[in-house]
Order: C-alpha cells, then sequence, then structure tokens
C-alpha cells in the first residue's frame, strides 16, 4: 500500500508540472498586456512599465515559468490583476463554499445514484429498469444550467421554499447552510447520480452472472446476503472509479453553479479571471484542481487496492 | 470498415426502435439547423414591438425580453450549437488520430512522450480544460470549439493508440512489412480500417457531451459573441426573466436535452450494433469486454473503461 502510495505520488508530480507549464504556455499566447491589466486601464504608460519592472515581465518566459514555479511552491500564487489581493489568500478565503458544495453534491448524487443503479441491476430488462433507464438518459442529457433554472423556477419563485441565492456557512448556521447549499448541489448530483446508476447497473448485471453468486445461490443463502455482501461489494468497485472521475467534474460543473446561484468559491474565482483575463489567477486555480485531481485519484486508487484484494501487489 | 461490415452495422441498427428514434430526432434538428437561415420566420437580429409576448401565429413561440422571435432564434441556436459541436469534435478525431497512430504505431519514446502530453489534459476536467482555453484566447465560438477539441483529443489519441498497437502485432500486419510496405501504407490499409468502428462510436458519444459543454460555455459567456447565439446564450437571457417569463429558458433548455438525449441513444445503438452479436440482448451494456468502450458512461474517457473492466 505504501509502495502504492510513493509510486503514485513520484508519478503525479510530473503531472502537475507538465499542467503547470501547458497553462503556462498558452498564457504566453493570451492576447492582451499583462502589466497593463495588473496597472489597470486608467494607468499612464510609465505606471505600466513600473509594474513591468516590479513583476518583472520582461524577464525571459522561462525564467518567469520558474520563478512562478518556486513562488508557488512556498505558498506564493502572485496578485491578481482584477482584486490586487494575493491569488493564495483568496483561494483560501474561497476554497470552503466550493468544498461544501462539492460534499453536499457528491452525497446527494451517491444517495440519488446507488438505490437507482440496484433496482436496475437487479432485474435488468424489467419495466422499472427500462423506466429507470429513460430517468438516467434524461438526467446524463439536461445540461446542468438548465435544471438550475428549472429548480430556481420551481423552488424559489414559484413556491418561495428555498433562497434563490447566495450561501450561508455551516458554522453560521447549518440549517440556513443546507437551505442555500441544496438547489446548487442538487444540479450537479442529477449528473453525477445519473452516472454513478448507470456504472452500477452496469457491474451489477454483471457481477449477477458470475459462478460465486450462482454458488452462494445453490447453497440456500439468503438473497438479502447474496446481494449485499457477495455482489454489491464487487460491483462497488467500478462506481469508485466514477466517484472518483466526478470530484472533478465537480469543480468544473462549480463554474456553472456558483455563478447562477453567486456562490463565491473557486468556480466563480475561476470564471471571473477567465473573463478578464486574470492570468495569475487562472494559473492558480488550474494548479488547485489539478493538486486536488491527482489526490482524488490517489485516494481512490489507495481505497481499490484496499477493497480488492486482487489488486493487492504480491 | 469494409462496406459489408458498415452495411451489416447499418441492418443492426435500424432494428433497434430507441436508435431510429434517436436518429430521427438528430436529422430534424439537423435539418431545421441547416435551413436555419431559409425557414426562419423571421431574422437574426429582427425586433418586433412585442416584448415577452406569448406564443401567437405570427410568432409560434413568442417572443424574447427585447422583442426577439423565440423560433427564429431557437432556429439559429440549434445551427451554432449543431455547428460548434460537429467542428470541435472532428477537429479532435483528426489530431486524436494522428497522435495515436504516431505514438502507437512507432512506439519508444515518441509514444511516451505523446502519452505524457495526453495524460496530463485527460487528468484535467474536460470542461474546465476548454473554459481555461477559451478563457486565455479569448472568448469567440471559434475557440470554444478549439477548447472543446483540445479536452476531447486525448480521448481519441488513446482510443487509437490502444487499436494500432494491437494491430502491429498481428501477424498480417508483420507479414506486409515483411513484404516491403512502408508505414503510410500499413497504417491506411491495416491499422485505420481496425481503428474505424470504435472511433465512430467514441465521436458519436462525445458529439452528445460537446453540446452540452458548448452550452455551458455559450451560458457562461464564453463563447458566442451577440447577435450571434447558440443554445447556451438564449438560456442566459432567458435566466434574466425567469421570474415573469420562464418559457424562455423552458424552450432552448428543452432542446439542449431533446437533442443531446438523441445523440447519446444513437450512439449506444451504435455500439451495440458494432459489438459482436455474442455481447447482444438486455446485458450487453454490462462491458462484456467487447469493444474498447462498451459499458462506458458518456464522457468517460476510454482508458478508464479499460481500468474498470480489466483491472489487475
Amino acid at each position: 500500500m505504501v509502495r502504492v502510495a510513493v509510486g503514485r505520488l513520484a508519478s503525479a508530480v510530473p503531472l502537475i508540472l507538465l499542467i503547470t507549464l501547458g497553462t503556462f504556455v498558452l498564457g504566453q499566447l493570451m492576447p492582451g498586456d499583462q502589466a497593463r491589466a495588473v496597472a489597470g486601464p486608467d494607468a499612464r504608460p510609465e505606471e505600466v512599465a513600473q509594474v513591468r519592472r516590479d513583476l518583472r515581465l520582461d524577464d525571459p518566459a522561462p525564467v518567469r515559468y520558474v520563478r512562478w514555479l518556486t513562488d508557488a511552491v512556498q505558498g506564493d500564487l502572485g496578485v491578481s490583476a482584477a482584486t490586487r489581493r494575493p491569488v493564495a489568500d483568496e483561494l483560501g478565503r474561497r476554497w470552503p463554499v466550493t468544498a461544501s458544495l462539492g460534499v453536499a453534491a457528491l452525497t446527494l448524487s451517491l444517495a440519488i445514484g446507488i438505490p437507482i443503479g440496484i433496482a436496475q441491476g437487479l432485474r435488468p430488462g424489467s419495466w422499472l429498469d427500462r423506466a429507470l433507464l429513460a430517468l438516467v438518459s434524461v438526467g446524463l442529457a439536461a445540461p446542468a444550467f438548465w435544471l438550475a433554472t428549472l429548480l430556481v423556477y420551481l423552488l424559489a419563485v414559484e413556491r418561495r421554499w428555498l433562497p434563490a441565492l447566495g450561501y450561508v456557512g455551516f458554522s453560521e448556521s447549518p440549517v440556513e447552510w443546507a437551505r442555500h447549499i441544496f438547489m446548487p448541489a442538487l444540479t450537479l448530483a442529477v449528473v453525477g447520480g445519473a452516472e454513478i446508476a448507470r456504472q452500477l447497473r452496469a457491474s451489477l448485471v454483471d457481477v449477477l452472472r458470475q459462478d460465486h453468486i450462482r454458488a452462494a445461490t445453490a447453497r440456500g443463502l439468503h438473497p438479502r446476503v447474496v446481494i449485499g455482501k457477495h455482489a454489491l461489494r464487487n460491483a462497488s468497485l467500478p462506481v469508485l472509479t466514477i466517484v472518483g472521475l466526478r470530484i472533478g467534474q465537480l469543480l468544473a460543473g462549480a463554474v456553472v453553479v456558483e455563478e447562477m446561484f453567486e456562490l463565491h468559491g473557486l468556480g466563480s474565482y475561476a470564471l471571473d479571471a477567465i473573463l478578464n483575463q486574470d492570468f495569475a489567477v487562472v494559473q492558480g486555480v488550474v494548479l488547485v484542481t489539478a493538486a486536488v485531481v491527482v489526490a482524488v485519484n490517489l485516494a481512490v486508487d489507495l481505497l481499490y487496492h484496499w477493497a480488492n484484494p486482487k489488486a493487492r501487489p504480491a | 470498415m469494409s462496406d459489408s461490415y458498415a452495411r451489416r452495422t447499418a441492418a443492426r441498427l435500424v432494428r433497434r426502435p430507441a436508435a431510429v428514434a434517436g436518429l430521427a430526432v438528430v436529422g430534424v434538428f439537423g435539418v431545421a439547423g441547416l435551413l436555419a437561415p431559409v425557414i426562419s420566420p423571421y431574422g437574426l437580429t429582427e425586433t418586433s414591438s412585442e416584448f415577452r409576448a406569448g406564443p401567437s401565429p405570427d410568432h409560434w413561440l413568442g417572443t424574447d425580453a427585447i422583442g426577439k422571435d423565440t423560433l427564429s432564434q431557437l432556429l439559429h441556436g440549434i445551427r451554432t450549437s449543431l455547428w460548434a459541436s460537429l467542428v470541435a469534435v472532428t477537429l479532435a478525431v483528426v489530431v486524436g488520430t494522428v497522435i495515436g497512430l504516431c505514438a502507437g504505431y512507432f512506439g519508444g519514446r515518441t509514444d511516451r512522450l505523446l502519452m505524457r502530453l495526453v495524460d496530463a489534459v485527460l487528468s484535467f476536467p474536460g470542461l474546465l480544460t476548454a473554459m481555461v482555453v477559451v478563457g486565455l484566447l479569448g472568448p469567440s465560438v471559434l475557440n470554444a470549439m478549439i477548447g472543446l477539441s483540445v479536452a476531447f483529443t486525448p480521448l481519441f489519441a488513446r482510443l487509437v493508440r490502444g487499436q494500432a498497437l494491437a494491430v502491429r502485432e498481428e501477424n498480417y500486419v508483420k507479414a506486409a512489412v515483411v513484404v516491403g510496405c512502408g508505414p503510410v501504407r500499413i497504417i491506411r490499409r491495416h491499422v485505420l480500417p481496425n481503428v474505424a468502428p470504435p472511433l465512430v462510436v467514441q465521436a458519436c458519444m462525445t458529439f452528445g457531451f460537446a453540446l452540452l459543454a458548448e452550452g455551458a460555455l455559450a451560458f457562461l459567456g464564453l463563447s458566442v459573441r451577440p447577435p450571434e447565439t447558440s443554445l447556451g446564450s438564449m438560456l442566459r437571457r432567458g435566466f434574466g426573466s425567469i421570474n415573469d417569463t420562464p418559457r424562455l429558458v423552458l424552450v432552448p433548455g428543452l432542446a439542449i436535452t431533446v437533442l443531446t438525449l438523441a445523440c447519446n441513444t444513437v450512439a449506444d445503438g451504435l455500439r451495440d450494433a458494432m459489438a459482436r452479436p455474442s455481447g447482444e440482448g438486455a446485458g450487453a451494456r454490462a462491458g462484456s469486454g467487447d469493444g474498447a468502450v462498451a459499458g462506458l458512461p458518456a464522457g468517460v474517457p476510454t482508458e478508464v473503461a479499460v481500468e474498470v473492466e480489466g483491472r489487475p
């Protein structure tokens, strides 16, 4: 297990480096002048020149990348051109919003996807399976920004049950937090739930056809034991991979959802930066995303090794 | 892909009611998009004095907040969304195939370098990749297409590389090398025909995701610029008047959902039709190992499917 973890981490570092390097190279292609962006539209030429000197933008690109990297390792991600605030501080202030959105969305998608997937997988081809399949297909095809508008209309405009906008921290008021996070989280959970249901159905159908399940049934074990202990445990491994992938997708989905519900998390920070061509922020968000994705992959791998004895190195 | 293979696949495809229905819906949307400038009752920039009017003989789907005809906007939106997705996926298929062939056929250092790059892009959430690329290049439909194709290319590169690696080990390819065939001829005559079927399925699946992703980019203001419209930007404008005219959100949202659903259905049907007959039936979706993309949730990288199914 430790060897797996170390091996994975060793291959993760070049991956993160490559991603930040790619973003940096793309940033060089970015139209517009970074110094002017930082100094502001009304800045006099000498002020722009001053900023250019301060940020040492005249250095060759490789030098600037290495300097960004050495600063980043020490926790300094530069300064946002739009707000003049340190990127690292802003990321630190905003990540709890996105993290709690992600946790709520993931929990909801498991709560939606697991029962549907089991109901389908136990009786493939039945009318229930077909009906749920139609539901899952719609869930996979409905865009998040549309679901969100429908939810807002139904739950916040038509019936004033939930607030349409904003965010309240969990530590301030758990009830208000839940009321504010429910619609954004459900928006993201529909696709996730559909993907989980689809994968769980497929792997459950596969597992239930295998000999050891037939043997367990033949030995007279109760169906609940056969399904709960033998089938679901095996069928849940591919679902784990989907959940791992979902976490990365959630970060992308958060951009849309945070924008719509006016949550000030990493997603809306990323969108503002992208629209304002705020390069330091884009680079910072990319770094955080890459780190999260790599960490999630590592966690999924370790869980896999823990749950599946066949994957353990001999 | 030989003619008889294509014909047999087509025959199996049309025996699936869901796939046929999906194909019909895609066809209707395709024609609507193609003919949008001709059949739209009003021009793209034309406004009337009726704001947020309900459906009427003059405006079948009503008008929006600035008096534009919703039906005309919808038709042009479908046109843009389909076109952007088509270009993005085609670009990704072409570039991905070239990368995958180079990596798989030549192997060695080329392979390692190219796959490193592919994995780096693949590890990043696709929509976020597209957003970052668009953000750095500036918002426009063209850059949205480029961003999406950057996000999709790794899927195809991985798929083609895997097939190319497998085919290279076949005896008939070795025989062709002995006979003196060059790499171009071998790739064209032996590798590409083997790669084509799973590539077509993957392209169809990616197309459904491309529609959603382009919609999201347009919704966020990262794709079309006004007066051009796409389904996503239409929905964005409707979002502002959701309190009194939810129809303006309902119409484009329904269009994206139905279109994506139809594309996904066609892709599923195609995948099942291309699978070997032993994999057919109700359990075929379970990923019995037929083809690299069997049993895959839409938008999941093929490599993951291989891991999901064949994890040691």
